[in-house]
């Protein structure tokens, strides 16, 4: 019992916390409320869970300095995203894009959109429907790492993809 | 009969009254009256009043928005982070080159440390080549505010600054007829010969390899200039002599005196090489008297390059360069008189154009 | 033999008159001038009663200050003027001022009735003897004493300069709070100087990079609103909003009004793509203006609203490229070492600032319109986002500062390259751009 409470608690603990870093998109609440509410179920041993997904398989991938073609590395990540998503089909994804700050606002944007589509691109190739997958782009807005060095500049060249559960919406 | 040429008579002697004391009555300095000043219009005045009110209160105002930004504004300065972080970043690499322009707004010459220590400096040991000074390394002009033809080391922190040099003299007991007015140092302001942008700047902040030391030149130029300044002063004095013999005409100008006359109104020529009257070249006609100084009315004889505007604002700053730099009067021969009565300068900003 | 030496002197000068040894007026040119700021004196205002005695001093300030800013003007302080103006009817001694060097002179009169605030003034060459123009008089409220110094500043530096002014005029920004990687970001407005600010959103959400329309009346900006970037416009006044396209799949950003107000040029990504588009605002109609596989973004029309300046990245990075205001193929401008974006067309139609980035620093620079006699103006770790001032004199910018604790402010430098500043604010700001002047 206490043993269960803990985990339970932990998994809320995880959920949100992944919420506070990538669920940008709707801004407060909706994420949270889905995550607390759907996903509460499943641990990070859990192969259908969210907290697996973001753990296990890798919700991102990263990208060269002003390039949004995948590196091998991404492409081998993405390929086990794809079989995820084909045996978790309850799941809807959307796929950030992100840039590092060396750029222009509005450029990097496009490039962000650029990165999301590469993903989406690669996944959909690998049977994934595309009416599961969106992308949206955060130019320079919301770095991992607020360093200003290549170090911190290779994590932010991302594009993340975000898990929602399909049956909620 | 008679009436007709008492009439007759009236009117003419009116007429030469008016011819005579016209005249007069012109030279009146300008009658300074409000009524010259241009009255608003009410919707001229009720736009600015409306103005005044924006934007937010005039129209259909979202309610629920309002209190958002009265109720917000505070939150912005009690916001701590924003705060600190403004002071941080200023300590950064990144401070030198953004404060160092900021700096030149202030119109007080630096105190120099160039003309103070050369004389004494030593020939440094050829060991003490890699000893560069730290504070010293950015090997470019500092940006002062002002651009000139020649560049101006500062001067030193008495020195009046003014569009000549002078060295300063005290009347000379020992020289007979000579009689020299005491003058003031003066000296001109300090000046960089090229527009220093930050961009510019930059390239040159981290160098390359280290410099050898240089010796600084002996003050060679300052001497030059003032054993000019005496040469000018005695050939004046010698001038003066002659004056009341001369005849008012004798040979052309030689290209010095042109030189000279030329120097001594650029000097005073004041290009805002940004504006639209940079591109515009103007030639104004100028009626010296025998003192070199300006008699009537600068006038613009042509201009090329800009529309109205630009062209006032040009001969705008060509007339305000003649009129300034006479002073007492442009330095000219007066047994040439008949040579420099009638000028034209030309003024053409083309090679101060933004490069 | 005098007239022999003459002869041949005259001879070796390049310029030599015929003329020389007759007489006729004497031909010099004089192609170096100085480049410093003109001395001006400004005396307080003369109240015209009691009531306005603290404006007097105020609106003084204000202009002086807004015209040493310009870094074209230096200030003569009160204490080195010799003649006071006690009446603003009586005849100024030329003299006095000349002996202090001030080769222009503004003096003025206030006057208050109840909350009706009248300022009168005259500019004057002072060299020259006579006045620049006519005077004018203002007519206001006494809680817009500041607009009302700003209009007499811009018309002292507009007699001055021969050009337009542009101190009565506004910004809209981005203002921002909060560490890099959670930045709260609002739109604001204030007057140019910095004072006067307002906020016009919340911040709620990201917005970005707004735009004055032509009359300044409304802004277009880039929101997070919806969950993805969407192009935006909002009306000053009201401060309501409305989302201009909201096409599922796609986001909008990059928006741009027509020099006529009732267009917008924006960039609409879809499936990594990004292209430039006009739309008509009333009618919400769509005209695809590039086609190009790469990211086309950062449009901006010439005043005139015939060409269209953007960024394409078609080259392989990103360039400058001109085309015609109804599409079609584009010419290339920029060709120098680096990457170059956010093209903005200045106001008198004869230059093009925008942002380069080269060797791992960020610039902003300034071009003509066919990409020759490129000059950089700035240099940092991280400039971008120039907007001209509505003269087309200065460029403001955004500039942000390195490092995990980095931050943004607007910056403000002369077209020449000169009198770079900060401008004055409480927290961190970005992506300025300029009202025209009110």
């Amino acid at each position: 019992m206490s043993g269960f409470t803990k985990a339970a608690l932990l998994m809320a603990g995880l959920a949100l916390s992944a919420c506070s870093n990538n669920g940008l998109l709707t801004g407060d609440g909706s994420n949270g409320a889905a995550g607390a509410g759907d996903f509460v179920a499943g641990s990070p041993d859990d192969p259908t869970s969210i907290a697996y997904f973001q753990q296990t398989v890798g919700d991102r991938v990263l990208f060269l300095v002003d390039q949004s073609t995948l590196t091998e590395e991404g492409r081998s990540l993405l390929l086990s995203q794809a079989n995820w998503l084909l045996e978790n089909t309850s799941f809807t994804a959307v796929i950030e894009g992100h840039a590092d700050e060396q750029g222009t606002r509005e450029y990097n944007l496009a490039l962000g959109a650029r990165r999301a589509n590469a993903v989406q691109e690669f996944l959909v190739s690998r049977g994934v429907a595309a009416n599961r997958l969106r992308t949206v782009s955060f130019g320079k807005e919301r770095p991992l790492e607020i360093c200003s060095a290549e170090a911190c500049y290779a994590q932010n060249r991302r594009a993340v993809t975000i898990l929602t559960s399909g049956l909620s919406s | 009969m008679h009436i007709g040429h008492y009439i007759s008579g009236a009117g003419h002697v009116g007429l030469i009254g008016l011819v005579f004391f016209g005249g007069v009555f012109q030279s009146d300095p300008p009658p300074f009256e409000v009524t010259g000043v241009s009255v608003v219009t009410t919707e001229e005045f009720d736009a600015l009043r409306a103005g005044e009110h924006s934007p937010l209160p005039n129209t259909d105002v979202d309610i629920p928005v309002a209190p958002n930004l009265s109720d917000t504004a505070p939150d912005m300065t009690s916001s701590v982070d924003p705060d600190l972080d403004q002071g941080a970043p200023d300590a950064t690499e990144n401070a030198p080159p953004d404060e160092t322009p900021d700096l030149s707004d202030l119109t007080a010459p630096q105190p120099s440390e160039v003309t103070d220590t050369s004389p004494t400096l030593a020939p440094p040991e050829p060991e003490m080549a890699v000893l560069i000074p730290r504070d010293t390394t950015r090997p470019m002009a500092r940006p002062e505010t002002r651009v000139a033809p020649d560049p101006v080391a500062a001067p030193e922190p008495d020195t009046k600054i003014d569009d000549i040099q002078r060295d300063a003299t005290t009347p000379d007991q020992s020289a007979s007829e000579t009689v020299q007015d005491a003058q003031e140092a003066t000296a001109p302001e300090a000046a960089t010969t090229e527009i220093v942008t930050e961009a510019k700047e930059q390239v040159a902040l981290a160098p390359r390899a280290s410099v050898r030391p240089v010796l600084r030149p002996p003050q060679r130029t300052r001497a030059d200039t003032s054993n000019k300044a005496k040469a000018g002063a005695d050939a004046a004095v010698a001038a003066a002599l002659a004056e009341e013999a001369a005849a008012p005409s004798g040979p052309p100008l030689t290209r010095g005196e042109k030189d000279a006359l030329r120097v001594s109104v650029q000097n005073c020529w004041v290009v805002d090489v940004g504006s639209q009257a940079a591109n515009v070249t103007v030639t104004v006609a100028v009626t010296l008297d025998q003192e070199g100084k300006v008699a009537g009315p600068v006038t613009m004889l042509e201009a090329s390059g800009g529309d109205d505007q630009a062209i006032q604002t040009a001969f705008g700053a060509a007339r305000r360069a003649v009129l300034r730099c006479q002073r007492g009067g442009y330095k000219l021969p007066i047994e040439k008189y008949d040579h420099w009565r009638e000028i034209e300068i030309t003024f053409n900003p083309e090679k101060m154009r933004l490069k | 033999m005098m007239r022999l030496f003459a002869t041949l002197l005259a001879g070796l000068m390049v310029l030599g008159q015929l003329a020389a040894a007759q007489s006729g007026p004497l031909r010099i040119e004089i192609t170096e001038g100085v480049i410093e700021p003109l001395p001006y004196a400004v005396p307080d205002f003369v109240a015209e009663d009691g009531g306005a005695k603290d404006y007097g001093a105020q609106l003084a300030r204000v202009i002086a200050e807004d015209l040493n800013g310009t870094g074209l003007f230096r200030e003569i302080p009160a204490k080195a003027h010799i003649s006071q103006i006690t009446n603003f009817a009586s005849p100024v001694q030329f003299a006095d001022w000349k002996a202090v060097n001030a080769q222009a002179l503004v003096t003025g009169a206030v006057s208050v009735s109840g909350n009706n605030l009248e300022v009168k003034f005259r500019v004057y060459d002072v060299f020259a003897g006579q006045e620049l123009g006519n005077g004018l008089r203002f007519k206001g409220t006494t809680e817009g004493w500041r607009r009302m110094a700003h209009k007499v500043a811009d018309a002292v530096y507009s007699r001055i300069t021969g050009e337009g002014g542009y101190f009565d005029s506004r910004v809209v920004f981005v203002s921002e709070t909060g560490p890099k990687n959670d930045r709260k970001k609002r739109l604001a407005i204030m007057d140019y100087d910095g004072a006067g600010l307002q906020y016009l959103t919340d911040s709620s959400t990201i917005v970005l990079a707004p735009r004055f329309s032509p009359k300044g009346d409304k802004v277009l900006y880039t929101s997070y609103e919806t969950g993805f970037p969407r192009v935006f416009i909002l009306d000053v006044g009201s401060v309501k909003r409305r989302a201009l396209e909201d096409q599922d799949g796609t986001m909008s950003f990059a928006p741009r009004f027509s020099p006529d107000g009732k267009s917008v040029l924006m960039s609409i990504t879809q499936g990594g793509n990004t292209d430039i588009y006009r739309m008509d605002i009333s009618s919400g109609r769509q005209t695809q203006l590039t086609n190009s596989p790469g990211i086309d973004t950062a449009p901006s029309y010439s005043p005139d609203g015939s060409k269209i300046v953007f960024e394409s990245d078609r080259s392989g990075n990103q360039q400058l490229y001109v085309m015609s205001a109804k599409g079609g193929e584009p010419t290339r401008i920029s060709f120098g070492q680096g990457r170059y974006g956010t093209p903005v067309w200045s106001p008198r139609g004869d230059l093009i600032a925008f942002t380069k980035q080269n060797k791992g620093r960020f610039h902003i620079g300034v071009m003509r319109t066919d990409g020759s006699e490129e000059r950089l103006l700035t240099a940092s770790f991280l400039d971008e986002g120039p907007t001209w001032a509505p003269n087309g004199r200065v460029i403001m910018f955004t500039r942000e500062t390195q490092g995990a604790k980095g931050s943004s402010s607007l910056y403000s430098v002369d077209v020449s390259g000169r009198n770079l500043k900060k401008i004055r604010l409480n927290g961190g700001a970005s992506d300025p751009s300029w009202s025209p002047l009110q």
